[in-house]
């Protein structure tokens, strides 16, 4: 099963994004900081897509999608940020990043936003 | 001529009298007696003292030896009309003249005359005092005069004097050209006929004469033609040997006052631009909480996802008459209700980060005519039912006159500004009662450094307190919901602070609205 990780240190939100896309069939984990994800991935848990949170305690989104990436570079990110003026830094274009996978929050149709989880799931 | 003769009859009754001699000899001034034929027949130790020669080397010869050339030529005939029509031209009076020195220095000098006839004798006896100390006083005095002058013109203050009854008795060279007149004309005139706006502020003047403390008032407003202007008066009380009067300085100062309102503005959207930045981060994480919240329950109130079922099922739960319930309960427009909200306050969020943007990367050279087309078109097809307007049914007037429309701009943001002014000219002229065929003209000029975009509406106009806060942000005339309040303050920011132009209103209530747009030209190299 596509297996989805969601990083945001808002419960609230990572909950709820979590419902929505079980919902819809995906299986989805859920950690509260980058450092948490990434012992995730260390303990073997295989990730398809993470959503990462950009602004989070400690280490940020921009380098926990690098540290992710090093730690298996199967992993397809989509961002989702709070910050209306946040734009894609040239670390995360290099890791194949691109402003297709930048999602602002609040996010008006998670239908549009599931799909996108899905089309990556399936690896397109 | 013989001048043994004259020497024995120059013996006259002022030296062969002991008493005359000493008078004459001590007189402060120079005495010289001349004959009718002009010669010199005496000439005291002053007149000595004063034009360098020794007595003995002037007597018996002419007086024109001692005037300045100018005097020198007609003397004879001075004295031959005289002595024939007998009118008194200087005789017995006297005048300021020029003498000449020895040493062919001529020098100032007040010469009175009179005619002596006495037996042994007939001619002139002429006093003589030296204007030289006087003249240089006089020159500096005048100097002293122009200097001031030359002071008080050099001000870019409207000053003039006035006396007690508020007539002018001077004025400088920025005054009349206030008035268009030569600085000679003002003088004596009423200061309120040349300077009619000061009407009103004639009480205080007069006051500030008699009760000699100074007044001063700023920034009054006057009508005049091109606008509202408005000055600063200070009355400073005089007083002279003449009697009271005053000074009053006048200072146009609307270009401070709007620049101070410029700076007030701006300072008003910075605060906010600073805020918003740091709050939108903040607002926009529950925004999305509450989004997504309401996805999940329209989501999970489905019957079309087999896992609702399957859970109502469970539960001995009628998953049918829960969402019958619900909709007669009015229950999902609740939601949709919180969801539309959501989108409101996310849409006011990216709007306040207008501020915060200051990006100058992607200025360009732009053509404003072809981005007033863009926003044209993209304007007429934002008809909206909802809105009430339909931008195609407005006449369009372009009156261009100009040689370059190149602006160096952000072209999305300059878009965003010019998109802004249409929509609210037409949703202004469509809420206007008068039912006039609504016309919006764009104006474009050249202005100094600027181009000048004038959009125009014949719209209801709007009152001053609308207009004074116009840009002021979260201000808005429309109805809840309708506009965020950040249109036009947003298009103050980007004007104003990324682009260093200016944005106006002006508005007469019943007419319609003008907005003026002032972008600096792009200068070609």
């Amino acid at each position: 099963m596509a297996s989805v990780l969601i990083v945001d240190d808002e419960e609230l939100i990572s909950s709820n994004m979590a419902a929505y896309l079980e919902d819809e069939g995906l299986e989805v984990d859920v950690a509260n900081s980058a450092e948490d994800a990434l012992r995730l991935v260390e303990a073997g848990l295989s990730v398809q897509v993470c959503i990462m949170d950009m602004r989070l305690p400690g280490m940020n989104g921009n380098e926990a999608c690098q540290a992710l990436h090093r730690q298996d570079p199967g992993i397809r990110f989509l961002l989702h940020t709070g910050s209306p003026n946040y734009v894609i830094s040239p670390e995360l274009s290099a890791i194949g990043i691109t402003p297709d996978h930048l999602y602002r929050k609040p996010i008006m149709d998670m239908a549009e936003f599931t799909a996108t989880v899905h089309a990556l799931c399936a690896g397109r | 001529m013989d001048t043994s003769v004259n020497q024995a009859q120059r013996v006259r009754f002022w030296s062969a009298d002991p008493r005359v001699r000493e008078i004459v000899n001590n007189v402060a001034d120079a005495v010289i007696a001349i004959d009718i034929h002009g010669n010199i027949e005496m000439f005291n130790p002053v007149a000595e003292r004063l034009f360098g020669y020794p007595a003995e080397e002037v007597m018996g010869r002419n007086i024109k030896l001692l005037a300045a050339p100018a005097y020198s030529r007609h003397h004879d005939e001075y004295i031959a009309r005289y002595l024939e029509t007998e009118e008194p031209h200087i005789i017995g009076s006297g005048r300021e003249v020029e003498g000449r020195r020895k040493d062919g220095t001529v020098f100032p000098i007040y010469l009175s005359v009179g005619e002596v006839k006495v037996a042994e004798f007939h001619g002139f006896i002429g006093i003589i005092h030296d204007l030289t100390v006087q003249k240089e006083a006089e020159k500096a005095l005048r100097n002293a005069r122009a200097s001031l002058q030359d002071i008080i013109d050099s001000m870019p203050s409207i000053l003039v004097g006035v006396d007690e009854q508020g007539i002018i008795t001077h004025w400088n060279r920025s005054a009349a050209a206030e008035r268009n007149m030569d600085i000679r004309e003002g003088i004596g005139q009423p200061l309120v006929k040349l300077f009619p706006f000061l009407e009103r502020q004639l009480g205080d003047i007069s006051s500030a004469i008699r009760e000699r403390h100074p007044v001063r008032k700023e920034r009054l407003p006057l009508q005049s033609g091109s606008g509202t202007r408005f000055i600063d008066l200070v009355v400073y009380p005089l007083s002279s040997a003449d009697g009271l009067g005053g000074v009053v300085r006048i200072d146009d100062v609307t270009e401070r006052v709007r620049i101070e309102e410029m700076m007030i503005q701006t300072e008003k959207m910075m605060s906010v631009g600073g805020l918003a930045a740091g709050m939108a981060h903040e607002i926009n994480n529950p925004l999305g909480i509450i989004a997504q919240s309401c996805q999940n329950l329209v989501r999970r109130l489905s019957d079309e996802i087999p896992k609702n079922r399957e859970v109502a099922d469970n539960l001995g739960l009628d998953l049918d008459t829960m969402r019958r319930y619900m909709t007669e309960r009015g229950l999902f427009q609740f939601i949709a209700g919180m969801q539309e909200a959501t989108e409101r306050a996310g849409r006011i969020v990216t709007e306040m980060l207008a501020y915060s943007r200051r990006s100058t990367s992607s200025f360009v050279p732009t053509s404003l005519c072809e981005l007033v087309e863009t926003v044209l078109h993209l304007a007429s097809h934002d008809y909206d039912v909802k809105k009430n307007y339909d931008f195609r049914r407005i006449s369009i007037e372009r009156d261009y006159d100009i040689r370059s429309d190149v602006i160096f701009c952000e072209a999305m943001a300059i878009e965003q500004v010019l998109l802004n002014l249409l929509k609210n000219a037409a949703q202004a002229m469509a809420g206007n009662p008068q039912q006039t065929a609504p016309a919006i003209t764009l104006r474009l000029r050249e202005e100094e450094q600027w181009l000048r975009l004038e959009v125009i509406d014949n719209g209801p106009g709007m009152s001053a307190e609308v207009r004074h806060r116009l840009f002021e942000p979260f201000f808005t005339t429309k109805p809840v919901g309708m506009g965020t309040g950040l249109g036009l303050a947003v298009a103050y920011f980007i004007v104003t602070e990324q682009h260093h132009g200016r944005l106006e209103v002006d508005s007469i209530p019943g007419k319609g609205s003008k907005f003026t747009l002032r972008l600096p030209r792009h200068e070609e190299h």
